[in-house]
């Protein structure tokens, strides 16, 4: 019991010394921090739906039934297929 | 139920799912008939769902080809109807859907890779935060220091899988002709955005299992015991390095 007690003690007295250090490095991350998240282009089209790329995609009045999809993955790594435990 | 409210259900019903189209009698016939006219907006919304996913699953999408994926996407939809305006939501439970649909089963690690790239999306979108307040910290008496509770970055997760699902993540890449580099598993992944970028490592067993013990709210003393710890040494590096690297953020003192 208390060789756990010592070893939590000093796990998180490590973590303290680490402050230091840490505090230092995150200094000059800020200053050189000139880049910002912008956010909605990377994932842009999301939440509406009527983007560019999407508003005609579905406009087609053929039919399209489900029954003409092939149930058929077309994996790109088959040689991992059926592998269902490690080693 | 008022009949406005009906009318709309009844319609709503008829949009999402041909199988209901003949619930929708309050659409004229125009010089198309009511079933083709509901038939566009079906294939609007279904291609909308489609694109959503695809855009947070591609490797998914990439491993099993385009009429699969987009079959998939539309039974997902119906089963999982989308719970928000923001489509960003929508494919939370895609890996679990693929667990159990039967068309996958023959590709038994594609529901683990669903789950790896949202996590990889869900980091994407999550919350910064602050680095760990390391003056709290040394204000906790020593002696309780197995009791305080530390806590994950926001845009932290743990991803894991007895398929080798990082190298086929990484294999499927645009840029990579999908061959991975490993074919064994298990990947124990942390995916992580401590600043912008997403980043993802393996851990090992010990590791994964402290930050796993960790994020489910476990005391320090519980975790380290959890993940197999013995020596201080091994603890203290672990704990450091994922303080330092920003992984643990927070903790809440005893």
């Amino acid at each position: 019991m208390n060789t756990r007690r010592a070893m939590l003690q000093s796990a998180v007295a490590g973590v303290l010394a680490l402050a230091v250090a840490q505090g230092a490095a995150a200094q000059s991350k800020e200053k050189e921090g000139a880049k910002e998240k912008c956010y909605g282009i990377a994932k842009a089209g999301q939440n509406d739906c009527g983007t560019a790329k999407h508003t005609c995609a579905g406009k087609s009045t053929k039919a399209n039934a489900p029954d003409e999809w092939k149930y058929v993955a077309k994996g790109t790594c088959q040689s991992l297929g059926g592998k269902t435990t490690p080693g | 139920m008022a009949s406005l409210a009906r009318l709309q259900a009844d319609f709503l019903a008829a949009v999402v799912d041909a199988a209901n189209a003949d619930r929708a009698p309050a659409i004229r016939a125009g010089s198309l008939g009511a079933a083709q006219r509901l038939a566009v907006y079906r294939r609007n919304l279904h291609a909308n769902w489609r694109a959503a996913l695809e855009d947070t699953h591609p490797v998914v999408a990439r491993l099993v080809g385009g009429a699969f994926f987009g079959e998939a996407a539309r039974l997902y939809a119906l089963a999982h109807p989308s719970p928000s305006g923001d489509l960003n939501r929508f494919g939370e439970h895609f890996g679990a859907f693929l667990a159990e649909y039967p068309h996958a089963q023959d590709v038994p690690y594609l529901a683990d890779v669903a789950r790896l790239e949202w996590a990889w999306h869900a980091c994407f979108h999550a919350a910064t935060a602050m680095p760990l307040d390391f003056a709290a910290l040394g204000a906790v008496p020593a002696e309780r220091h197995g009791e305080i509770r530390f806590s994950l970055h926001p845009a932290a997760r743990l991803v894991e899988s007895v398929h080798p699902i990082l190298a086929i993540w990484e294999a499927n890449q645009p840029e990579r002709d999908g061959t991975p580099d490993r074919f064994e598993g298990p990947d124990r992944v942390l995916v992580h955005r401590p600043d912008l970028d997403v980043e993802m490592q393996i851990l090992d067993a010990p590791a994964f299992a402290f930050l796993r013990a960790v994020r489910d709210g476990q005391t320090f003393e519980a975790a380290a015991a959890s993940a197999g710890f013995e020596d201080a040494q091994a603890l203290g590096a672990t704990l450091q390095r994922f303080v330092a690297s920003r992984v643990i953020v927070a903790f809440a003192a005893p």
